[in-house]
């Protein structure tokens, strides 16, 4: 089954003159149970994409459809249900709500899908322990370190059981040791509940974790990468994909200077 | 050259931006300065000066206006508290990438005096048109239809404008002092500086307590306290209303720092939060409880000040016009003895007496005995006068304001100018009685209290007593007065003939005096009518009486004081509360900037955008009008207790007072509502911090 098809989708920002194109009429699909990886250079659209692919933001033109249902022309009240039930987020910067605790960070999107109080005390123990946020609980967002708001974070998109789950960057302030964690249990997920999952990163390591990488440039499509073989085969490819665009990790840290 | 073009027109453009959210704070500002400027232009009216001889009038229109000039610096001092804090992640970044911060000052400065110069203007303006209204509504209040043309005064615009000019460089120099001080790091991450308060659990938990007890405690000291009397700093009980007044000002301030967050706190834990999806609600109305529990201490006692003002106003509108024309039409009562003379004189200035009633006065020691009679009287035996029942009804045929009175065999009604000013209610007075020195009359009880006095209290010595005719002709007294009311026709109230008889009234020679020997025993203390001049002993008390008086002069003057301190009152508090919201709504939006980020985050999470702008409607509401209704509740509290002591308080005036209170912060949260939600939408998704 088919879980997302991007057709001919552009997304422009300002006007006239300085007018952005940040996504030049881009398509692609993704099946059920996919784990993609989104890359390409820093300004490239990667978190454009994912904002539209997600209703968190309208394409310019082209449609979206996501999960058999066509994103692009439901009311705004529709698509705040669609995202509620169907999708989870990790976002690049985190959003976590710095008024609620770690704990009620993570109920409240549960209480917004009515889900019974003793489900929401199962699916809590069974993160804390996943996630081993066991001790964060009870603390409050500003008194996290950033991999301990990433895995909040993460939490919170994966305790909806979501269908298709966007993340950008997920493990971009993580060490390597709870990088390598979320993005062996992302896998996990990906694996045995079926969860599709499409991940922006600009790390070939991360991106190794993936079925298949689409590469994009200036908002246009550049190329795909299916992995075939080994994982470390894969990061192989990934790294000279990456020099061939001519934004790999040295550029994407020029370019934010 | 160049760099102050650039700051100036980077200021403009700041302005502009800002302009829509800042409109009705500079309509407070330029109401401010309007009032202002009418109350300096009556210092040169030529009616009002004329008038203000006899009168405090000046000196209540220059407190106002003192009172207007601080709390205008309040004001704005407040609302550019809120404008630096709105704009605290911008000012970080140019600190950060290297603007001089007195730079930053300067522009800040330029920008927001851009808008208090504009709003100075259009107050002048508005204080040019409104100016004649002004001194007509002033004159009106005072009771005087006279046209007054006054209404163009260069040094009333001179120096209104210098006093502005004087408040807005303050202002100017506290904010670059606060931009000085700011620093980078707090700036560009917000979320470091709202860390939660690290008391211990206990700790918080005492403090969270202490709030409403502190406010229950004073409302019941409030109760306990007897209110009204004369108030002296070194009084008791005026030590005692400033420390109950510090705590339930303190009490106050914990409710909304420590109360309501852990309130909130404990409802968000419970099953009912997580089953209506109020967990993030909760969550953010607390925090912004404690964020800002000093504002909302602030707007608390600012509502309560403005509705214990109307209160005021209302109570001496109600009560004194009341006094003042419960009298009437009896403009002149006269004892028989001076009788002659004073109607002569009257007749002789061309004026016309009609004569209404005439009663007679006996006088007789007396005690009270009863639970509670040394408050009622003072001393526990004393002199009263005594009037017949038929005489008080005749009386009362003309003087509307007389109650009613029905009285039994052994029944009195107690008239004393005192009564107001005890605290205990009716049916602990009527316990009390009258017993006579004179053998073999019976005790009479008190059936009624009262306060207003036939013929007016001034030709009384002090208490009066009501009494069924047939035991009024049984007490015994030599000489009984005769008193006669007149109205006065063909001649002002307040003629310059009118005002020398009234000055005359209370010369020393015609006053009538009276020496009281007051005697534990009651039969053998003895009264004597007349003006001896015994030795001042402690057994000796010593009264008079005005052997006539005439209504007029009083009752105008009063009514111009009393005129314009409900004018300037009202003024006042109306003023009071109008800006005060204007810079409470600015706090509330200065707020968005910082919301902006969870809001989007709800969006993204799934929370429909209509059901977004509900929630910080909602928000918005309990922030806005928690700390309106608790000021009200206050400010009701205490008139209703102070109104207790009254015969009567004016509630539906009171009521209708404090409903335009609210109705202005009503008005205030929908204006900031509407600006709130309008600067939440522009939030677009894909406004978020780009990497
Ligand atoms: N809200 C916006 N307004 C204007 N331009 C934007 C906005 N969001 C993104 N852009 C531009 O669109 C392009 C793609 O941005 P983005 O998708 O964030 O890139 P990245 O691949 O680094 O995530 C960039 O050039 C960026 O400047
Ligand atoms: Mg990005």
């Amino acid at each position: 089954m088919r879980m997302a098809e991007v057709k001919q989708v552009s997304k422009n920002f300002g006007a006239r003159q300085n007018l952005v194109r940040a996504l030049n009429n881009i398509s692609f699909k993704i099946e059920r149970g996919e784990f993609v990886g989104v890359m390409g250079p820093s300004g490239a659209g990667k978190t454009t994409l994912l904002n539209v692919m997600s209703t968190i933001d309208q394409p310019t033109m082209g449609r979206i459809y996501l999960a058999g249902q066509e994103i692009t022309t439901l009311p705004e009240r529709d698509l705040a249900e669609f995202r509620r039930n169907n999708i989870g987020f990790i976002f690049q910067d985190f959003n976590l709500l710095p008024a609620l605790s770690v704990r009620e960070n993570l109920v409240m999107i549960l209480s917004m899908l009515r889900l019974p109080a003793d489900q929401v005390e199962q699916r809590l123990a069974y993160f804390s322990e996943r996630l081993n946020l066991a001790e964060l609980m009870s603390r409050y967002p500003n008194e996290l370190s950033m991999g301990q708001k990433q895995r909040v974070a993460a939490a919170r998109a994966l305790m909806t059981r979501p269908q298709i789950v966007f993340a950008d960057e997920p493990t971009g302030s993580l060490d390597s040791k709870s990088a390598t964690e979320l993005l062996q249990y992302l896998a996990t997920i990906n694996l045995e509940d079926e969860t599709t999952i499409m991940m922006v990163t600009h790390d070939a390591f991360t991106a190794s974790y993936c079925n298949r990488i689409i590469f994009i440039k200036d908002g246009a499509l550049y190329a795909e990468v299916v992995r075939s073989g080994s994982r470390r085969q894969f990061f192989h490819q990934i790294i000279d994909m990456q020099a061939a665009i001519g934004g790999g990790n040295l550029s994407d840290f020029k370019n934010r200077l | 050259m160049g760099v102050i073009l650039v700051i100036s027109k980077i200021a403009f453009k700041n302005f502009r931006q800002h302009l829509a959210g800042r409109v009705l704070y500079l309509v407070a500002i330029a109401l401010l300065v309007m009032i202002s400027y009418d109350c300096l232009t009556t210092f040169e009216n030529p009616i009002i000066l004329k008038m203000s001889r006899l009168n405090p009038i000046l000196g209540t229109l220059l407190i106002l206006l003192v009172a207007l000039l601080v709390f205008s610096l309040l004001i704005i001092f407040y609302a550019n508290r809120f404008f630096v804090h709105q704009r605290h992640s911008e000012f970080g970044l140019l600190i950060v990438s290297g603007l001089p911060r007195g730079r930053i000052a300067w522009l800040f400065f330029l920008e927001t005096l851009l808008g208090e110069v504009l709003a100075l203007l259009m107050g002048l303006v508005l204080g040019l048109l409104t100016n004649k209204l002004f001194a007509m509504l002033l004159l009106r209040f005072m009771g005087i239809s006279q046209e007054t043309n006054h209404w163009w005064s260069l040094i009333g615009l001179r120096d209104v404008s210098v006093a502005y000019l004087v408040i807005f460089a303050i202002v100017g120099v506290l904010d670059a002092i606060r931009i000085f001080q700011l620093r980078p790091v707090r700036l560009l991450n917000p979320e470091q500086s709202a860390s939660q308060p690290l008391t211990a659990p206990w700790l918080a938990r005492f403090l969270a307590w202490l709030g409403p007890v502190l406010v229950a405690g004073s409302y019941l000291a409030i109760f306990k306290l007897n209110w009204l009397k004369p108030f002296r700093l070194a009084d008791r009980a005026s030590l005692n209303t400033l420390l109950i007044f510090m705590a339930l000002l303190l009490g106050v301030w914990f409710v909304f720092r420590d109360t309501l967050p852990q309130l909130c706190a404990r409802l968000r834990q419970s099953k009912w939060a997580y089953r209506h999806q109020r967990i993030l609600d909760l969550a953010m109305t607390g925090s912004e409880f404690r964020r800002h529990h000093q504002s909302l201490t602030l707007t608390t006692v600012f509502v309560t000040a403005s509705v214990v003002l109307l209160g005021i106003a209302a109570v001496s509108y109600a009560d004194n016009y009341r006094d003042l024309d419960e009298e009437a039409p009896v403009d002149l009562a006269v004892d028989q003895a001076y009788h002659d003379q004073v109607a002569q004189e009257i007749r002789d200035q061309g004026g016309q007496l009609e004569r209404l009633t005439s009663i007679q006065v006996k006088a007789v020691p007396a005690q009270m005995i009863g639970p509670h009679s040394r408050e009622i009287m003072g001393q526990r035996n004393m002199p009263v006068e005594v009037i017949s029942l038929a005489a008080y009804r005749r009386v009362q045929r003309h003087q509307r304001g007389l109650p009613p009175l029905q009285l039994q065999d052994r029944q009195a009604l107690y008239i004393s100018y005192n009564f107001q000013y005890q605290k205990l209610p009716a049916q602990v007075l009527r316990q009390n009685k009258i017993r006579f020195a004179q053998p073999g009359l019976p005790q009479l009880t008190i059936s009624d209290y009262s306060r207003q006095y036939p013929l007016g209290n001034s030709l009384f010595y002090a208490d009066l007593l009501v009494v069924p005719d047939a035991f009024f002709d049984q007490l015994q007294t030599a000489p009984a007065r005769q008193l006669t009311g007149y109205r006065i026709k063909k001649m002002a109230p307040d003629s310059a003939f009118l005002r020398k008889i009234d000055q005359a009234s209370f010369a020393s020679k015609n006053l009538r005096k009276m020496v009281y020997h007051v005697d534990s025993s009651l039969r053998r203390s003895w009264l004597k009518l007349s003006a001896t001049r015994q030795k001042k002993s402690a057994n000796l008390i010593s009264y008079s009486s005005n052997s006539y008086s005439v209504r007029g002069p009083f009752q105008v003057m009063l009514r111009r004081f009393l005129g314009v301190v409900i004018f300037v009152i009202v003024l006042l508090a109306l003023l009071m509360t109008f800006a005060w919201a204007s810079v409470f709504s600015l706090r509330q939006l200065s707020q968005v900037e910082q919301n902006r980020f969870d809001y989007l985050t709800m969006k993204k999470l799934g929370v429909a955008e209509d059901e977004l702008l509900r929630y910080s409607d909602r928000q918005n509401r309990r922030v806005f009008l928690t700390p309106v209704l608790f000021g009200i509740a206050n400010g009701l509290f205490i008139m209703h207790f102070v109104g207790w002591h009254l015969d009567h308080l004016p509630l539906k005036l009171l009521y209708l007072l404090t409903l335009v209170v609210f109705l202005v912060y009503w008005f205030f949260y929908l204006f900031t509502a509407y600006n709130y939600r309008r600067l939440l939408r522009t939030t677009q998704i894909s406004t978020q911090r780009l990497i």
